[in-house]
This record gives C-alpha cells, sequence and structure tokens, in this order.
C-alpha cells in the first residue's frame, strides 16, 4: 500500500504535468495518513485481543463461584465478595448468568436467577441508566428485562427515557419495563410506543408478547389496559391495528365484547381501512357469532382489504347465511377476496363444496379460476 | 478426571456454561470423565477410551452429534453403549431420530441437573 501510494501518486501526477514538490508533499500526507491508520488498527486489534483475555480469566474465576452457590457450597454475601467490581467484570457475569438461565430449568435455574439480580449487578446497570452515555443505557435496558422487580428509582429512569427522541433508547426502555410484575406499569411502556410513529409495528407486537405475563394469571388486567390503549386516540392506526390483530394469539377472549362494539359504532375505526379489517380478522378468529351480520353487512365494503378479512372470517361461522354470503364474493372484483371466499368454502365440507361446484356449474364469471383454485387447495392439504 | 478403574464418561458439548456445570456435578460425583467440544476429538476420544456411557450434544463444531451416533452405532466394539443426549426444545424431530438410532435418553434443553444426573446414573454400570 505505501509503496503504491509513494510510486502510483507521483506518476499520475507527472502525467497532468504537476509541480514535484506539489506531488511528494501529497504523497507524504498519504503516507502519514496511512501509517496512521494502520497503527490504529494494530492498537485496537491489541486491545480486543487484550479483552478476551481478561473475559476468559474473568469466566474461569467465576466458573467455580456460579457452581458453588448453586449447590449451596458458598452463600449470596460470599459470591458478592469475588465479583469484579469493573465494567468487564459486571459485564462479562452477567452475560454468563443469562447464558446459563437459558440452559436450565427448575433449581439451578431459581439459583442463577437470584445471582442474575444481585445488588452488585442490579445496582451497576441502575448506575448506568442513570448515566449520560447512550450505549450504556441501552444495555441496561437489555438488562433489566430479565429481573423480576423495579425498582422506584429504576423506574423514574425509565419512563423518563420513555420520551426519548432517540426511538431505540425509548423502546429499550420500554421492553425493560415490561419486566414488572404490575400490569399497569407495562401498559404505560406499551402505551408510549403505540403512541410514536417512529416505532415499527414489528416492535409492537414483541412488546405485546412481553406485556402478556402468562405466569401470574393477569389475563383480566392485561385486557383491561389493552383495551385503553387501543381505543385512545394517540394511538396511531397501524399500532392498534396489530395490537387488534394479536389479541387472538394471546386468547384476549373477553375483548371480543369490545373488538365488536369497535366495529359495529365507532367512527375512527369504522371509517378506516386498516383498522376495520383488523377488527373483522379478530372476531373472525374469536368465531364471535354475535359478529356475523356486520360481517355479512360488510362483504360489499369499498376496501378489498375489509372484504378479504370478511371473507375469511365468515369461514369460521358455517350458518347457511354466511355460505351465501361466501358464495357472493367468488364474484368479488379481486383475487384475493375470492381465492379466500373458496379457502372458506372449503373449510365448511360438504355444505361449502356443494356452493362452490353450484357456481362452476352455473358458470359464474371466474368458473375456471375457482376449478384451479380447489384444485391447488385441495393439492396443498394432501401434500 | 476420576478414580482408577471407574466406568469412564465422555461428555462431547460445545455450550460451555452446559459442559462446565455437567463437569462440576461429574467433578463431585467423583466420576471418571473426558470433556469435548468439538464433534471431531469426541468421536476420536471414544474409540479411544471406549468409555461406559456417552453424552452428546446434537449441535457441534467438526462432527454432529447424530453423525457420532451412527459411527458409535455401526463400531463392532463400540455400538452397545449408552449415549444421551442433549437437545434443544422445540426439536422434536431430533428426539425421533435419536430414537431411531438407539438413543438411551434424552435431555431436552433448559434442563434440570438433577434429572440429569439419576439419569445418567440408571446407565452407569453398578
Amino acid at each position: 500500500m505505501v509503496a503504491l501510494t509513494l510510486s502510483g501518486v507521483p506518476l499520475y501526477a507527472i502525467q497532468l504535468n504537476l509541480p514535484t514538490r506539489f506531488v511528494l508533499i501529497t504523497a507524504l500526507v498519504l503516507f502519514v495518513l496511512l501509517a496512521v491508520m494502520l497503527t490504529a488498527s494494530v492498537v485496537l486489534r491489541a486491545l480486543h485481543l487484550r479483552q478476551e483475555k481478561w473475559q476468559e480469566k474473568l469466566r474461569n474465576h467465576y466458573y467455580p463461584l456460579i457452581f458453588s452457590y448453586i449447590d449451596s457450597s458458598i452463600t449470596l454475601e460470599e459470591f458478592n465478595s469475588h465479583i469484579h467490581g469493573t465494567h468487564l467484570g459486571y459485564q462479562t457475569l452477567q452475560e454468563m448468568l443469562m447464558e446459563m438461565i437459558q440452559d436450565f430449568s427448575g433449581h439451578e435455574r431459581e439459583k442463577l436467577q437470584e445471582l442474575y439480580e444481585t445488588p452488585h449487578l442490579y445496582n451497576h446497570n441502575a448506575e448506568m441508566l442513570a448515566g449520560s452515555r447512550r450505549m450504556p443505557k441501552i444495555e441496561a435496558c437489555v438488562y433489566l428485562r430479565n429481573v423480576s422487580h423495579l425498582t422506584e428509582a429504576v423506574l423514574e429512569y425509565l419512563y423518563a427515557l420513555l420520551n426519548s427522541s432517540d426511538a431505540t433508547q425509548a423502546y429499550s426502555a420500554a421492553a425493560a419495563l415490561m419486566a414488572s410484575p404490575d400490569p399497569a406499569i407495562r401498559a404505560w411502556g406499551l402505551y408510549h410506543m403505540s403512541c410514536r410513529q417512529d416505532i415499527s409495528t414489528m416492535a409492537i407486537l414483541e412488546l405485546f408478547y412481553l406485556f402478556n405475563h402468562q405466569h401470574q394469571e393477569q389475563m383480566h388486567e392485561e385486557g383491561y389496559h389493552l383495551r385503553e390503549i387501543i381505543k385512545d386516540p394517540g394511538t396511531t392506526d397501524s399500532h392498534a391495528a396489530v395490537l387488534i390483530k394479536a389479541l387472538p394469539e394471546i386468547g384476549y377472549v373477553e375483548l371480543a365484547d369490545f373488538i365488536y362494539s369497535l366495529a359495529e359504532n365507532d367512527d375512527r375505526f369504522t371509517g378506516n381501512p386498516e383498522l376495520m379489517e383488523a377488527l373483522i380478522t379478530t372476531l373472525g378468529t374469536f368465531v364471535y357469532y354475535e359478529a356475523a351480520g356486520l360481517i355479512r353487512s360488510n362483504i360489499y365494503s369499498p376496501w378489498t382489504t375489509v372484504r378479504r378479512a370478511c371473507a375469511e372470517a365468515l369461514g369460521y361461522f358455517g350458518e347457511q347465511h354466511d355460505l351465501e354470503a361466501l358464495y357472493n364474493l367468488l364474484y368479488d372484483d379481486s383475487f384475493q377476496v375470492r381465492l379466500h371466499a373458496v379457502r372458506a368454502l372449503l373449510k365448511n365440507g360438504e355444505q361449502g363444496e356443494y356452493m362452490l361446484n353450484n357456481y362452476r356449474r352455473n358458470k359464474g364469471v371466474y368458473a375456471t379460476e375457482v376449478s384451479a383454485t380447489i384444485q391447488f387447495e385441495l393439492l396443498k392439504t394432501e401434500l | 478426571m476420576g478414580e482408577k478403574n471407574q466406568p469412564h464418561i465422555i461428555l462431547v458439548e460445545d455450550n460451555l456454561s452446559i459442559s462446565k456445570l455437567i463437569e462440576y456435578r461429574l467433578r463431585k460425583e467423583n466420576l471418571s470423565f473426558t470433556a469435548y467440544e468439538n464433534g471431531v476429538e469426541g468421536w476420536h476420544g471414544i474409540q479411544e477410551h471406549r468409555p461406559a456411557v456417552v453424552i452428546l450434544d446434537v449441535m457441534l463444531p467438526g462432527m454432529s452429534g447424530f453423525e457420532i451416533l451412527r459411527r458409535i452405532r455401526e463400531d463392532e466394539q463400540l455400538k452397545d453403549t449408552p449415549v444421551v443426549m442433549l437437545t434443544t426444545k422445540g426439536r422434536e424431530e431430533d428426539m425421533k431420530r435419536g430414537f431411531d438410532l438407539q438413543v438411551q435418553e434424552y435431555m431436552t434443553k433448559p434442563f434440570k441437573m438433577e434429572e440429569f444426573y439419576m439419569r445418567l446414573k440408571r446407565l452407569l454400570p453398578s
């Protein structure tokens, strides 16, 4: 590289008839720059290797201590007295414990969790959270996601971070709040993120799964908070839609009435295709029979996504009225709608098949396409 | 490691936290064992030591746990060696494949150490 610079630059410069002094200075500057870059990379590599070596040493120091604590050969105080009070010392221990918690269950897991939440580690992370540097704050949030209790001081810092203009920091804080056993605190985090345009729907979905503490049997309280978040005008339409669609995955069945009421008479929801599609999809998945009439009345909606959701939902109900509505959807302009109508009819056994055969016999506009779709769907089932 | 004339155990596991904890337990029970982090080295170790029991992870660098298991079953002198396989939760197809190759015990991660040791003890010659 150096040789190339020293030889290449002057040659190029001679071709351009540049003064010799200028050429030499340029070559020298480039040479110095290269030397600085090379030195920097060598130093960084050396530092990295040194850190790896240190981590290896620390791991070997911690393993026997962790195992001794697991089989109660040492107390928590004794364990704490051996923790290295440096950032690397805490970080290594934290990483080790996190890995091990995932690999073991029962007694080992309980003991590992006790070590993970030892005041030394907790306070170190609380200090990072209180500091001003960005990355340590995010690292602290990652740690806090896996604790079982959040202190008041830590909660204050997390609440403040929720309003950060930095979306990553705000999301990290919200995810950390999901560790709280209190559903109201978790809801606060989810709500703040649901109001932000700079948070993706995937991130909201991830928070939604963290929000549900299945082991604590808080479905009722969680349901209450989800209802409030979904109907809050601050929640963006996309985030409300994603939350509505995710409800059946966790089994918030008791929210079906609420979802139905939104689809029936809430202007914000009925006037928005994204929200309406989400509501109908969820009502179908819940197999909420009271909504069948409302869904049937939406099969002529001007929005394709809504009609597609209707086709999907009606397949779950399977009453004569619903099958007739599905039959009408076989004449829909959109292929997506017709495809879902075929699928829904096939789901309804003999009655559905009778309707499909009827459509083919009557040589409906899309009879050939419907026949092909049926063949394809049946083949898929066989496979 | 461990005392002479004791049944020897071979542990092939690349996950450091699991292997260290198993090693700790085996050492505490005063059992003789050798641990490997790599599939190829593990297979050589099995051929060399002819162990009483083999503890095998499914995913290993160099050679997979199933490949080692297949070689054990095809080797005239090793084919009856009891094997405990360690696999990750949600990979039930591994379990079927393992039982087809006559795995004696299956442990799904995350697992309880006590349960693991009880199962291992049953396979050791008394």
